[in-house]
């Protein structure tokens, strides 16, 4: 149950509002272990020999606290120094000096003011001075009440380490949002900015193929009402193509990864890297074995948008249900070979679907099926080498 | 058809080859008075100084855009009879367009045999409700 509430107001908040909790922790500690130890509070008798070392474990304390005091604010820093000289001020000459309590009290109304954009803070230790005062007033005519005041510091600094618990985590939040608002104003200004680019891209581009449209209607003008055919028309058109290409370099030149800025020609390795990526990504299969069978010397002239979309079209075919789907892809210098291993009837019966849908495209590959003994597959050459 | 040859013709576009290429086809369609502007400048001159009948504009300008220019022009009482905004991009609504005078907004890629087409049927609509008025 402990653990459980533990886990979840406090550590499920994050490492910085643990931070917080555990250092508040450790002050009020601090502050109850001189309260405790100035007061003679201890549910325990102290010796002798060792009540004379308390004003220096005190002293001690005080100095871890000022690693908190010294993070948040001046004011605190000054008072907590004020409380060490205090405590040599005691061990050395054993008195009660009323020059340190109005600095003690002023000190206090310092503290209180630095806090004043907290208002829980601020209240608390506006009270916890004004009690203060009025217990070390009463402590100067009665030294027995001064235990009072160590009493105070006791009870008070877990309320006020509660208090400032809150607070910050207030302010964790504030910053929190105010970084998630700032993230947000970031994201609008890149969408401002994408629909800059994305309006000027779309001019850039609709503007030349308005101008390939046009003269590809002169050209149908020239034959259906006599207009006199003008070399130019097709310059024009090769000349808006050029400048949509530059568009499109320019975009892909935006993209990380250079590699993927290639022409038409590419080498087989990348081939293979980019097919097996693709087909695994698109169609989501579970068990694809892929074996490339290639002759790495060979510069392959293939266009990787075809290549993507023959080999999508072919496994798309496929039920996706099947289990260990052995692939052989065989790149040669006249053809690629698409063959499934111990294929079964219902795959035999795809791939006469799949010859047909991809003749029907009009790619400029010849599809023929591709029969071994074992093996059943589409063969793809290039036109200019014949089926 | 007659009423092409007499009617005056604004073509604004930024660029080169599409200014050429409009000017072409309104020729071919048989229009004879046109007149070419290749930024908003060139227009408000061309508009200030020709009662334009017919006006083929692009929006995006380096400078003024094109509908600037025929809020201008609607101000001085110069707006075409018909007007019609081309282009690759539009960050105006139609009615926007209209607010200013335009008839229609044709998006690029523009087939030019439809644009001829539309043209025709609004000059007919526009002269038979002018009868009508008569």
């Amino acid at each position: 149950m402990i653990k459980s509430f533990i886990d979840q107001k406090i550590l499920s908040r994050g490492k910085d509002f643990v931070q917080l909790v555990f250092f508040n922790i450790f002050c009020s500690f601090v502050y109850w272990g001189w309260g405790f130890l100035i007061g003679d509070l201890v549910p325990f008798q102290i010796h002798d020999n060792f009540r004379q070392y308390i004003p220096i474990i005190s002293i001690i304390l005080n100095s871890c606290a000022l690693f908190e005091i010294f993070s948040i604010h001046k004011a605190g820093l000054y008072l907590q120094v004020l409380i060490i000289f205090h405590a040599g001020y005691l061990l050395f000459f054993n008195q009660h000096h009323h020059v340190f309590i109005l600095a003690f009290t002023l000190l206090l109304v310092l503290q209180s003011l630095t806090f004043k954009k907290r208002k829980e803070l601020f209240l608390f230790y506006i009270f916890a001075t004004i009690l203060s005062i009025a217990l070390t007033v009463v402590a100067t005519y009665n030294r027995e009440l001064f235990m009072y005041n160590s009493f105070t510091v006791i009870l008070l600094s877990p309320i006020a380490a509660l208090l400032k618990i809150s607070s910050d985590e207030v302010r964790l939040l504030q910053s929190q949002k105010i970084s998630e608002l700032k993230v947000e104003k970031l994201n609008l200004k890149i969408n401002e900015q994408l629909n800059i680019l994305g309006s000027a891209l779309a001019h850039e581009i609709n503007t030349p193929l308005t101008t390939i449209l046009g003269y590809t209607e002169m050209l149908d003008l020239y034959k259906h009402k006599n207009i006199p055919l003008d070399s130019k028309f097709i310059k024009k058109i090769e000349k808006q193509v050029i400048q949509i290409k530059e568009i499109t370099d320019m975009l892909s030149s935006l993209s990380s990864d250079p590699k993927k800025n290639g022409s038409g020609g590419t080498t087989s390795e990348e081939i293979i890297i980019d097919v097996k990526n693709h087909l695994e990504t698109k169609l989501s299969l579970n068990k694809l074995k892929l074996v490339f069978i290639y002759d790495q010397s060979y510069y392959y002239e293939i266009e990787k948008g075809k290549m993507y979309y023959i080999f999508t079209e072919i496994l798309k075919q496929f039920p996706t249900q099947i289990e260990d789907l052995n692939i052989e892809i065989k790149f040669s210098e006249k053809d690629i070979c698409f063959l499934i291993d111990k294929p079964n009837e219902l795959m035999i019966n795809d791939l006469n679907t799949m010859s047909a849908q991809l003749l029907a495209n009009n790619y400029n590959y010849k599809i023929k099926n591709y029969e071994s003994d074992t093996k059943l597959g589409i063969q793809l050459k290039k036109e200019d080498q014949g089926v | 058809m007659n009423w092409r040859k007499e009617v005056k013709v604004l073509i604004i576009e930024d660029n080169k080859d599409l200014l050429e290429l409009e000017e072409m086809h309104m020729r071919i369609a048989g229009f004879e008075n046109i007149f070419l502007a290749e930024n908003s400048e060139e227009a408000e001159t061309l508009l200030n100084e020709h009662k334009i009948d017919l006006c083929l504009s692009d929006i995006k300008f380096p400078t003024k855009d094109g509908v600037e220019v025929m809020r201008n022009a609607k101000v001085k009482n110069q707006t075409p009879g018909i007007l019609i905004f081309i282009s690759g991009f539009n960050d105006y609504k139609l009615d926007q367009l209209k607010a200013v005078g335009a008839c229609e907004y044709f998006e690029k890629p523009v087939k030019f045999e439809k644009l001829i087409q539309f043209i025709e049927s609004k000059y007919q609509e526009l002269h038979s409700n002018k009868e009508k008025a008569s």
